[in-house]
């Protein structure tokens, strides 16, 4: 079922341009953590002095999900050392021949990690963000470097990771209000 | 620094000078903005540099390197991401203080009255970061009362 939906996505491969070169685009492993990253700056700086603080917040537990989302698949990829896609079917690759792991997909469980955390402060932001993840996925199957299952445990992963980032800091939430005291202090926060 | 890992620190640099201006005139942080007589060629501008950052970024050349080669693993991303965007943090902190300089000494706090001067981004409504930094530290060494 996953083999037959890769190979299936992945017969698109050189029917439309455009539409490859788009999906080139989204694939990289720069478009997405860049476009994320940026978005995070300016909520960064967003708000009254009333909501920025929060949003301030968010900036970081977004910063932590992510590193914890990156920690937990990289663990599970020493466990499971599942081969790519384009190992088993002949695919038409859009991208380099990863070597690590095929699963759990970190770019899935770093893009819905960072889109969970937005989510949960702002609703649009966090709904771009999920598109966002969501299309870099589906890329990363259309280009045959990963299996849907991937990005969906990944995916999970993300999500999880961002929940409990955002347990944790509401329970320890003097810790990031201390932290922005003192940037506050240097004009930085 | 590779050519690539040049590229990509400058398209950051590019992305985050579009994007910190264009949140600076959207929340009214006049001490950050670069062209502040003109908010909405300043929203312009910061839209059309993003844009304009990302399309040569990836339509100039073939971006999907191998991050076992010459492209950027997630280490060095962040690594480099973070040296962009503060680098261009920084000249953009340097060169709003400077243009801003004048309109920032009315910023709205009296040393005499009170010891501290305004914390946090906010004051940056009304000053520059320089100033406000001067104030802090001013303050910090300076003074009673």
């Amino acid at each position: 079922m996953d083999g037959a939906v890769v190979r299936f996505l992945n017969s698109g491969v050189g029917n439309l341009a455009l539409f490859d070169s788009l999906m080139t685009m989204l694939v990289s492993d720069y478009f997405v953590p860049v476009t994320g990253s940026l978005l995070l700056i300016a909520l960064w700086l967003t708000g009254t002095h009333e909501t920025r603080p929060m949003n301030q917040i968010t900036t970081m537990a977004a910063t932590a999900s992510i590193g914890i989302a990156n920690a937990i698949t990289t663990i599970i990829n020493g466990v499971f050392d599942r081969p790519r896609p384009f190992e088993d079917n002949d695919l038409t690759l859009l991208f380099y021949a990863p070597t690590d792991p095929s699963f759990p997909s970190n770019t899935a469980s770093v893009g819905f990690a960072l889109a969970t955390i937005v989510f949960l402060r702002h609703r649009r932001s966090g709904a771009v963000l999920y598109a966002l993840a969501f299309c870099w996925g589906f890329a990363r199957v259309y280009a045959g470097v990963h299996y849907p299952s991937d990005i969906l445990a990944g995916a999970a992963i993300g999500v999880a990771a961002a929940l409990t980032t955002a347990v944790v800091f509401r329970l320890l939430s003097f810790l990031p209000h201390l932290v922005l005291r003192g940037l506050r202090l240097l004009y930085a926060a | 620094m590779s050519d690539f890992e040049a590229a990509y620190v400058l398209w950051v640099a590019l992305g985050t000078l579009g994007v910190t201006q264009y949140a600076a005139v959207s929340n009214g942080l006049w001490g950050l903005v670069l062209l502040r007589r003109w908010p909405g060629a300043t929203k312009v501008c910061s839209t059309l540099i993003v844009i304009g950052a990302f399309v040569w970024f990836f339509v100039s050349e073939d971006r999907n390197l191998p991050d076992t080669g010459d492209g950027l693993d997630g280490v060095e991303q962040a690594r480099w991401f973070a040296v962009a965007a503060a680098a261009s943090l920084l000249i953009q902190i340097a060169i709003s203080s400077i243009v801003n300089h004048r309109w920032g000494a009315s910023h709205g706090w009296d040393p005499s009255a009170e010891r501290w001067p305004p914390a946090g981004l906010t004051w940056l409504e009304r000053t520059t970061f320089a100033r406000a930094l001067a104030a802090r530290i001013g303050a910090l060494f300076g003074g009673s009362r």
